[in-house]
């Protein structure tokens, strides 16, 4: 048989479906806000760091001083142990030479192209990316000095070899590469006979936590390469991530207190309907402690489902307007989880307590007259 | 009497007045505070961002073709070009002057010091310029004028704006000093400190330079000598002379119509177009006007920045105006609750008045206007609390001096923010009213209903 | 017979001005149907409150059952709501979340332990056997009555107090309550009533009236006892 306490607060939930199912709403919507903005608040640091990356690589490898004049290919595999991978997003190599193009000298860089594209995403190509090893992506600069068009053959020499190039594209990046012309890193080897070096790889390193820290590891694992960060792009990164965290910690406290108001309104309105019942159950005799925790019993499971569902509909804010601004899921936050539920929870008792403190100070007698 | 009806309801339930406008007027705070984030922050980013280098280049129009090795650069001398030192000032005059936040020129050449190259590279530290002083008249195709003014005839330019992050040992170079600043890795690699004199060759002439610093830079100027411009003007034969002006300007990112304008000449665009293209800070339209300024130069985005800059502001701007619209439905629906609960309270006065031979429509406009007055209240209130959160955010986070800042678009987000609340609070006020007009008047008077 | 109630010089001020009872001394027996009468504002209620441990005298003596109301505790006098008496409002206030049964149940409960049988039974003797399923709502004005009169019943009170208890019932239902009271009267429980109904009040055994808060001097009860119908018959 169903205890009375039981058959009180199923009675009150259930045949009150209209005002409970306002109360669990109201704070449905306000630990939602919560949860999302939580949520944000820990997940856009990575998702910022990822975009930051467009500002290209913030470290660069060169030949350490004292050393040879070249990095050796074979070490790039330094780059992929462990404890350095996880640190790094992408790397490009480098072998730059000063060849003869048209009897001039222009720079010839042999690169990987599928991942200058990641390591230098701002570069922009009129026709198309090169493939194989004769095709050429030629400075802006480059083409207009030389009158080149796509399409166009040109012959690079160094020393006594000669090489041939199609023209693929043309490279507009408003720095020094427009002066350079870009190939396959196995044919500027093979033409410059530099096979298995390179001159500079270039790094994109994740900009949380020290990019120092980065450079460091690098510097013990490949001791023949001198590691330079680059400090432009690592500043504005750094500086740039702990602004906006900070002003989504703002807006994540300033959510919090404000939800919590609103919450606090609608949850004290729905509540102060509820006096009369309280002034009864003092009539009837009930202590006030137990009245209180009759209502706190029924505070705590609207505050608890209330809760939960706020957390569902917040993790749905917070991945719709990841997926819409970033255009991937953010890891949903661990700490929204309990921060909400504590919001919902805490509100709907505080306010309903606060209706059953508030009979006990006036005169239950006056209630029940309808005064 | 309805006037003091509605004073009497409001002024009688105090508690229930609160807690509505409370209501409101959170949701209006949250409103008015994010509007005005949202429109503010892009512009202050774009500001803090600016501090991270130039995005903009100048070259002369035939530009050379550098030959950089190993970070020396070489110009063949009958292609060598340059730009005039006396034409920079002129950057301080196009229409968005003042979105130009710094600029400094660049003169370098490779010199040799003890039989080793070495590149020099000749610039402003800080120099204070003075500009073309009041108001300068753009007129369009449409007819249209627009007008903009320089208020001060002085600007400061210079590496030390442009790049603020260098650092320097020893001491910067005066206007027109002799002496240099030696990148930290040539200095290294030169073993030379500050305070010792090291000669410097170039085309047979010799110079003896003092060294009064030791920059870092986190970048390939730390494997150069700086000087000041006039210094390596003299020192190569070219007075009056640059290569390059590094430009750092406050841009929007692109949207349709900048896009549009980069591909085809702006000059096609149809004269409406232009006009609101060409006032609008895009960076192809500064560049645009940089080049108009400076008929021999050619502008050149530096995409590594640029691209970035505007992808990343247009994000964080996206991440705003989302928050702002979930915090706006949110808090909609709250004041909707509490308009909800405030009038179901009101049962009994509604049956009261159905009793007394009220027409539905005579009860439906007082509760209808006493929430628009709860609304407009409560609007004005959160606006009021809203810009000052705004404010305080701001400081706090972009460190804009407190309550003195100017937010753009106030006058905007007051309607906006008062039209919300009283529509959210009509609204909310409109379902019970009804509900309460349909129970039986007896049942309600009595407290049974 | 030692009385159940005793009121002596019993002074109640509000906020220091208003004096709601004005030196009220009063005795009541058990067994006793007491109806208090007057005109609105006159202290009825305050009275009944007064005994009903909701309020407390500004001065003066009161006993109920041999207990000093004046000096008990607030947690005191919630027990004493729940074991001496049994309140009936004008205004029924039921829960209108729980039926009529856990109505009756909820004021168990609250006294000691709840029992639907005990509480089923107490329905069946206001003749509700059949309604004990149903919400308030649900309820006509006379059957809601006398769910309080079951609920006010339930624990065996000393003293049943009702404040104008046929207020918002029509003649008929009137009839129906008022048969319940009489036959309560008759099972010896203590009433006491407060109405401004001379015809509610003539059924009682003995009318007090106040004016301003004054207790006039006692009114004997008129001869005529009033018609006695079964239990059954009203049902």
């Amino acid at each position: 048989m169903k205890s009375m306490f039981w058959r009180i607060l199923s009675g009150s939930l259930s045949r009150r479906k209209g005002r409970i199912a306002a109360s669990v709403g109201a704070i449905a919507l306000g630990v939602s806000l919560v949860v999302a903005s939580v949520s944000l608040h820990q997940g856009i640091r990575g998702k910022v760091a990822e975009e930051l990356k467009n500002y290209g690589a913030n470290l660069v490898l060169l030949p350490a001083n004292g050393t040879a004049p070249f990095l050796k290919e074979k070490d790039i595999g330094n780059l992929a142990v462990q404890g350095v991978k996880d640190r790094l997003i992408a790397h490009a190599p480098f072998l730059y030479q000063v060849v003869k193009i048209q009897g001039r000298d222009v720079v010839l860089a042999g690169t990987r192209f599928a991942a200058v594209k990641t390591v230098s995403p701002w570069w922009q190509v009129e026709g198309s990316w090169p493939e194989g090893k004769e095709a050429a992506l030629v400075g802006l600069n480059v083409a207009s000095k030389l009158g080149l068009r796509r399409g166009d053959r040109i012959s690079a020499a160094y020393k006594a070899s000669r090489m041939t190039f199609t023209v693929s594209g043309f490279l507009r990046t408003g720095g020094p590469e427009e002066h350079q012309i870009f190939v396959d890193l196995e044919a500027s080897q093979l033409l410059t006979g530099r096979h298995g070096l390179l001159s500079a790889v270039l790094v994109s390193a994740r900009a949380e936590g020290a990019l120092d820290e980065t450079a460091a590891f690098l510097r013990r694992t490949w001791p023949e390469a001198d590691v330079r960060t680059l400090w432009q792009v690592a500043r504005a990164e750094e500086a740039l991530l702990s602004r906006i965290e900070v002003f989504l910690m703002s807006v994540s406290v300033i959510i919090l207190f404000a939800s919590g108001l609103g919450v606090f309104a609608t949850m004290t309105t729905a509540a102060l309907e509820r006096k009369v019942e309280v002034a009864l159950m003092r009539a009837l005799g009930a202590g006030e402690n137990r009245i209180a925790f009759i209502f706190a019993c029924e505070a705590l499971a609207i505050g608890l489902v209330g809760g939960m569902a706020g957390f569902a509909l917040g993790f749905l804010f917070a991945e719709a307007i990841s997926l819409s601004v970033f255009g991937s899921f953010i890891f949903p936050s661990l700490i929204s989880a309990p921060t909400g539920l504590a919001v919902g929870i805490g509100v709907a008792l505080f306010s309903s307590l606060s209706v059953v403190r508030k009979v006990a100070r006036t005169a239950t007698a006056a209630v029940l007259k309808g005064e | 009497m309805l006037g003091r009806l509605l004073l009497k309801s409001l002024w009688r339930q105090k508690s229930r007045t609160l807690l509505v406008l409370l209501s409101v007027g959170t949701a209006a705070t949250l409103i008015s505070a994010f509007l005005s984030i949202a429109f503010t922050i892009t512009e202050r980013m774009a500001q803090e961002m600016r501090s991270f280098g130039a995005n903009i280049i100048l070259v002369p129009k035939a530009e050379p073709l550098e030959v950089e090795i190993a970070g020396l650069k070489y110009v063949a001398p009958e292609e060598a070009a340059y730009l005039d030192e006396p034409d920079l000032a002129k950057i301080k005059t196009i229409f968005w002057r003042h979105n130009i936040v710094s600029f400094a020129p660049f003169l370098s050449r490779v010199v040799q010091f003890q039989g080793r190259p070495v590149l020099l590279v000749g610039t402003w530290f800080e120099r204070e310029i003075s500009i073309p002083e009041g108001k300068r008249l753009f007129s369009f195709a449409g007819g249209s004028k627009r007008e903009v003014a320089t208020a001060k005839g002085t600007f400061r330019a210079g590496v030390r704006s442009l790049a603020p992050w260098w650092q320097v040992e020893g001491r910067w170079l005066r206007e027109g000093e002799e002496g240099i600043l030696l990148g930290s890795a040539v200095a290294r690699a030169l073993k030379v400190g500050v305070g010792s004199s090291i000669p410097l060759s170039y085309e047979g002439k010799l110079a003896l330079v003092p060294v009064k610093g030791i920059v870092r830079t986190g970048g390939s100027e730390e494997d150069q000598i700086l000087a000041d411009l006039e210094f390596t003007q003299k020192l190569f034969s070219l007075p009056g002379k640059v290569d390059k002006i590094q430009v750092s300007a406050l841009a929007t990112p692109d949207n349709a119509l900048a896009i549009r304008a980069n591909r085809i000449k702006p000059a096609k665009l149809s004269p409406q177009d232009y006009e609101t293209w060409y006032c609008t800070p895009y960076l192809g339209s500064i560049i645009y006007q940089l080049e108009e300024a400076l008929p021999n130069a050619k502008g050149k985005a530096i995409r590594q920045v640029s691209e970035a800059e505007g992808a990343f502001l247009a994000k964080m701007r996206l991440t705003l105006v989302l928050i702002a619209a979930v915090a706006l439905f949110v808090a909609s629906l709250a004041v909707m609750a509490t308009m909800v609960a405030a009038i179901f309270e009101r049962r009994q006065e509604i049956g009261l008045m159905k009793a007394l031979g009220a027409e539905r429509s005579q009860v439906g406009f007082l509760f209808l206007l006493e929430g628009s007055v709860s609304g407009l209240l409560g609007g004005l209130l959160g606006y009021g609390a809203g810009m000052a959160l705004a404010r305080f955010l701001l400081a706090r986070t972009f460190s804009m001096a407190g309550a003195g800042v100017a937010l753009p678009l106030e006058w905007v987000i007051l309607p906006c923010t008062l039209l919300l609340a009283v529509s959210v609070a009509l609204l909310g006020a409109f379902f019970p009213v009804r509900e309460a007009m349909r129970l039986d008047p007896v049942r309600t008077l009595r407290g049974i209903g | 017979m030692v009385p159940l109630i005793v009121l002596k010089d019993v002074i109640r001020d509000y906020n220091g001005k208003v004096r709601a009872l004005d030196r009220v001394s009063l005795e009541i027996c058990p067994g006793e149907w007491v109806a208090v009468m007057g005109a609105s504002g006159s202290g009825k209620t305050t009275l009944l409150n007064m005994i009903a441990a909701l309020d407390q005298p500004s001065s003066g003596l009161l006993l109920v059952d041999g207990i000093d109301l004046v000096s008990l505790t607030e947690e005191d006098r919630a027990r004493f709501r729940r074991e001496k008496v049994g309140l009936i409002f004008q205004q029924f206030h039921l829960v209108p979340y729980l039926t009529a049964l856990e109505n009756v149940m909820l004021a168990q409960y609250f006294h000691s332990m709840a029992d639907s049988d005990e509480a089923a039974q107490a329905l069946g003797l206001v003749g509700l056997e059949d309604r004990a399923a149903h919400l308030p709502s649900e309820l006509s004005g006379g059957e809601q009555q006398r769910v309080c009169i079951a609920r006010a019943l339930i624990n065996e009170p000393k003293i049943i107090l009702a404040d104008e208890p046929t207020g918002n019932l029509d003649a008929k239902n009137e009839d129906v309550v008022m048969g319940i009271f009489q036959d309560l009267h008759r099972a010896g429980h203590t009433l006491l009533f407060v109405t401004h109904d001379p015809h509610i009040g003539g059924q009682a055994d003995r009318i007090i009236e106040l004016n301003h808060g004054r207790l006039l001097p006692a009114t004997s009860h008129a001869e005529g006892e009033p018609p006695v119908r079964a239990l059954r018959d009203i049902a």
